[in-house]
């Protein structure tokens, strides 16, 4: 095995419009959307009223903004996510606006050695495709083992998606820059709320947000589990080769 | 010049973890140049402090911070700047072991009660930095997982009917299980019902330091209270744009 997956962490960000204001831990609490408990040891990191909600509920990390909904956790079951964000939204954000929606993996690789990392990074992107600075690259990686080049960043993209006429599947793998025997690989799961021109015609603009949103929860409800578990073979495809 | 190529500071995995009222451990302190002492004051081993005033969790003057005894809180640590490590300086790095098993093995020693820290010279700081994990939390793995619903309650258990999300030869798999009580969690109680969803899991944990661990846990879920009337018009619109889902390739992206 190339790398091991370590520190997964899975990621779902909605796109469109949103109050900050009614995400509270409070109100998440007294409709039910987490316990009791856990909205009295919420932590916020940043309230700025009418613009960001940001804490923390022990599982998780909520960001609210004006055009951002993020929920993060790395305690599974991940499905939590899911169910926070269809009650939160159902329910306390009836207005919210969503136009597109990711499901994101994000793993730490470790390597047993930096030997080990640059075998992999170099692998996924070949210095010596990138001409004779390329070739210069590769050679100190041979020589020098604490100081060298390399590939820092590199995005795969994968459209069209079979099960959907649109959306798309992104992998990042991104050097660690703390660290010689670790990487990072972000694996993303994009949806896209139907176009205007998909939907019925001469529906009102606030019905056709409606109807654009209970798409993307209806996606979140329905594919979560399997797009994580797809999300995840990605990953350990993309380290194993 | 600095070498600041990026060596960007990384979370600290105990942040938050409170070691007295108010204050938490950072993961590893550094200070810059030679070692001042005391380093810590007696009130408050092990949480970093120079005459300086400018100790980060790794050291890296960020003018004007003067802890005072008192340490570091993790709201302080929260406030900080992105810092990066000037490797070509002296640095004098100081550690828990026990917090840091990854630095007590790259130095061969281990912590004990009477020196539970250990100052190390500047040489190998900026390596052993840079081959130091970002963190020491255990590594988790869910190794089964089923989605599944109440049928029958009684006092010590419940009977459900699940369905196999993840796992060998559990994939796919519909069971019938009596589940303890003890295993839901007092503040979940009340979901205990006939009819309410819940994910069991079986995770795998293995710290970086001792034996794995394998535990069980239900996990009862909280999911919109939707009446008939929205799951037909539900139905309704889906069929309307069964066809609808066109999903450009353009739109924002939502990458985390």
């Amino acid at each position: 095995m190339a790398g091991q997956l370590e520190n997964a962490k899975v990621n779902v960000l909605l796109v469109g419009t949103f109050d900050p204001n009614t995400v509270g831990p409070d109100r998440l609490g007294e409709a039910k959307v987490i316990r009791s408990d856990e909205a009295a040891a919420a932590r916020f990191k940043t309230l700025v009223p009418g613009q960001v909600t940001d804490f923390t509920l022990g599982w998780c990390t909520v960001t609210v903004t004006r055009e951002r909904f993020a929920v993060e956790s790395a305690e599974p079951p991940f499905v939590k996510i899911s169910d926070f964000i269809q009650k939160a939204i159902s329910e306390l954000m009836p207005q919210a606006s969503v136009t597109a929606m990711g499901i994101n993996r994000a793993y730490t690789i470790r390597f047993s050695s930096p030997e080990e990392r640059d075998r992999f990074g170099t692998r996924l992107v070949p210095p010596s495709s990138w001409g004779n600075w390329g070739r210069r690259i590769q050679q100190t990686m041979a020589t020098d083992d604490d100081k060298h080049g390399g590939v820092l960043n590199v995005t795969m993209k994968e459209f069209p998606i079979a099960d959907r006429e649109g959306g798309a599947r992104h992998v990042t793998v991104a050097a660690d820059v703390a660290s010689n025997v670790s990487a990072q690989i972000i694996v993303n799961d994009h949806f896209q709320a139907p176009a205007d021109s998909s939907l019925p015609a001469a529906l009102e603009p606030d019905e056709l947000a409606r109807r654009r949103t209970n798409v993307i929860l209806r996606a979140l409800a329905e594919q979560f589990d399997a797009s994580l578990n797809l999300l995840e073979t990605i990953a350990t495809e993309v380290v194993n080769g | 010049m600095a070498d600041t190529d990026g060596w960007q500071g990384w979370a600290n995995p105990f942040a938050g973890r409170a070691m007295t009222a108010g204050h938490s451990w950072p993961n590893l302190f550094a200070t810059r140049g030679v070692t001042s002492t005391p380093l810590w004051p007696s009130a408050l081993p092990g949480v970093g402090y120079s005459p300086r005033g400018i100790v980060t969790p790794f050291g890296v003057p960020v003018g004007g911070w003067d802890f005072g005894a008192g340490g570091v809180s993790a709201g302080e640590l929260g406030q900080l700047p992105q810092w990066s490590i000037p490797g070509h300086q002296d640095w004098t790095l100081m550690y828990q072991s026990s917090y840091a098993p990854d630095f007590a093995a790259a130095l061969g020693t281990v912590a004990t009660e009477e020196q539970p820290w250990f100052n190390v010279g500047a040489s190998n700081v900026t390596r052993m930095l840079r081959s130091a994990p970002r963190e020491t939390a255990p590594a988790i793995e869910v190794t089964a997982e089923w989605d599944g619903y109440v049928e029958k309650i009684s006092k010590d258990h419940f009977v459900a009917r699940m369905r196999g999300l993840k796992g060998k030869g559990v994939e796919g798999s519909d069971e019938e299980a009596e589940i303890p009580m003890s295993l839901v969690d007092a503040a979940d109680l009340d979901l205990v019902v006939p009819g309410g969803f819940f994910r069991l899991i079986v995770t795998d944990e293995k710290p970086k330091v001792g034996p794995k661990r394998s535990y069980t846990s239900v996990q009862f879920r909280r999911l919109p209270a939707y009446t008939k009337r929205d799951l037909d018009a539900a139905e309704r619109e889906a069929d309307e744009i069964l066809n609808a889902f066109r999903l450009a390739s353009g739109g924002q992206a939502t990458g985390a």
